[in-house]
């Protein structure tokens, strides 16, 4: 480790420039409406010089949110510095202000997701950590790591971290006191890994014991990415029973600018997907309920719909 | 030329083709009769394949081999990289990244002698990697020691004076880890035989 302190004195270090730190994860404007707050949801999104972070950015513009919720892969390939300040930062960047960001795999490719969090800075939490909470007009929004699975894409040993997200994992603690702590009327729920999608990546069993965290928690809607495309599932338990009554409804956003992929097995309790255009989830959160719309670059709206808080 | 003098030509030629390459092998370098000990050492560069903060960069080190009497060489090196450090500030914000590694590596080759002086050598290297460092975001620093393990060929080029050579090499490693990238490296060496 000295040497590598001692290595470090003897290589050019070029200082960047940060983009001002909030000082945590509360959204420091409150929203237009707060009865009608209006979010844009999406993930894995700039990859430069090839992505669509651009027209993604331009449709997030448009609709001019009150915050917007990054659901992971925020720049690819590796979540370097360079490319949160040179892809991001001119794309994406200029919401960063209302910007809550959840953190995803490919952000983990720096060591510790050291970028992620000196970027996002407050608003994504405490530093290495990756869970945090906030509320915009009426509503609870908690943001979850999800980087626990056996993903050829994660670095080993990212999950010990910030302890990993199992039953008793100081993640999913956390999680039981902060929604014990914020009995909002509606709860959203945002991290990168989608419980179920029928992408060909599959579903991920891994954020299960999250779920039922959520599940018990009486949490409405979870927001994911990872599976670069568009998917509405049914309000469902963590193990995938279709639960109208109490489930988590969840839509899948990995439409943020990086490739779109093919979907494989249709998995049960899914709604809508598309997987032909990249877009974002504008949601209009009310104080019992949420107006959905799937937004394309183009502007087309190819879902929409309305669901109440439980 | 006339045909008496192609003929020659042909001849000639023929006989050299003909001649076990072994035998040319002598003829330029003698076999030795007993295994020798090479000192070596090198400095260069290491690159990975990668957009990621580069853990390698300029590096120094060392290395002992022994080259048998049928001219199989076999290596042990260790080297040290100065790897690279990257940094941000802003309001409020501060993110200081320092990534260094050390490479130990065991390589096995053949010394294919191309003139009495000059020796290129094929091998097959493999060994470890601990990339050293530490992440800061404002206050909050992580530090770790990552090992991963590589193995790829590797190509020397030696200029031998005396008992003293000197040349270059160049490697490429296969990383068989998630989110790693391929490496490759490139010194400089310089050494003697004992």
């Amino acid at each position: 480790m000295s040497f590598a302190l001692a290595a470090a004195t003897l290589t050019c270090v070029e200082t960047r420039p940060l983009p001002p730190c909030d000082p945590s994860s509360a959204l420091t404007v409150p929203p237009r409406d707060p009865s009608a707050a209006v979010v844009v949801a999406a993930g894995d999104i700039a990859d430069c010089p090839a992505g669509h972070q651009d027209e993604t950015a331009a449709l997030v513009e448009r609709i001019a949110p009150d915050a917007v919720l990054t659901l992971g892969d925020t720049v690819y390939p590796n979540g370097s510095l360079d490319d949160f300040l040179d892809c991001y930062g001119p794309s994406w960047g200029r919401f960063r202000s209302i910007t809550r960001p959840a953190v995803g795999n490919h952000d983990y490719h720096a060591a510790h997701a050291g970028p992620f969090y000196a970027y996002f800075c407050g608003a994504a939490g405490p530093p290495f950590r990756g869970y945090t909470s906030f509320d915009i007009g009426t509503w609870h929004v908690v943001v979850l790591n999800s980087n626990c699975g056996p993903d050829i894409d994660l670095p080993e040993g990212t999950s010990d971290e910030f302890g990993g997200c199992g039953p008793d994992s100081p993640q999913a603690k956390w999680l039981r006191d902060d929604l014990r702590a914020h009995p909002n009327r509606c709860t959203l729920a945002m991290m990168h890994h989608p419980r179920f999608t029928s992408s060909r990546y599959g579903n991920h069993p891994f954020v299960q014991d999250l779920w039922s965290v959520l599940y018990e928690g009486g949490v409405d809607v979870a927001l994911g990415g990872h599976a670069h495309l568009y998917e509405r599932l049914a309000p469902m338990t963590p193990d995938g029973t279709i639960d109208d009554a109490r489930g988590v409804r969840s839509f899948v956003v990995g439409t943020g600018g990086r490739y779109l992929v093919p979907f494989g097995n249709t998995v049960a309790g899914s709604e809508r997907r598309d997987n032909e255009s990249f877009g974002v989830l504008r949601l209009v959160l009310r104080p019992d309920a949420a107006d959905y719309a799937f937004v394309t670059v183009e502007g087309r709206v190819i879902d929409e719909g309305s669901f109440a808080c439980h | 030329m006339s045909l008496k003098g192609r003929l020659t030509v042909l001849g000639a030629v023929a006989s050299v083709l003909a001649t076990p390459r072994d035998a040319i092998a002598d003829e330029i370098a003698p076999q030795a009769k007993r295994a020798a000990f090479t000192f070596d050492s090198r400095i260069g560069y290491g690159a990975t394949f990668t957009t990621g903060q580069p853990f390698l960069g300029a590096g120094t080190g060392l290395a002992v081999g022994m080259t048998l009497p049928s001219r199989f060489h076999f290596e042990l090196g260790a080297l040290a990289h100065l790897g690279s450090a990257k940094a941000a500030v802003g309001p409020g914000a501060t993110f200081h990244a320092r990534y260094a590694s050390f490479l130990g590596l065991a390589g096995a080759g053949y010394d294919w002698s191309l003139a009495r002086a000059l020796v290129l050598r094929p091998s097959l290297v493999a060994g470890g990697i601990l990339i050293a460092g530490s992440t800061q975001v404002g206050t909050e620093r992580e530090r770790d020691v990552r090992p991963l393990f590589l193995v790829g060929p590797s190509l020397a080029c030696l200029v031998r004076f005396g008992r003293f050579h000197a040349g270059a090499d160049a490697s490429a490693f296969f990383v068989p880890a998630r989110v790693a990238a391929p490496v490759a490296t490139t010194y400089a060496l310089f050494g003697f035989e004992q």
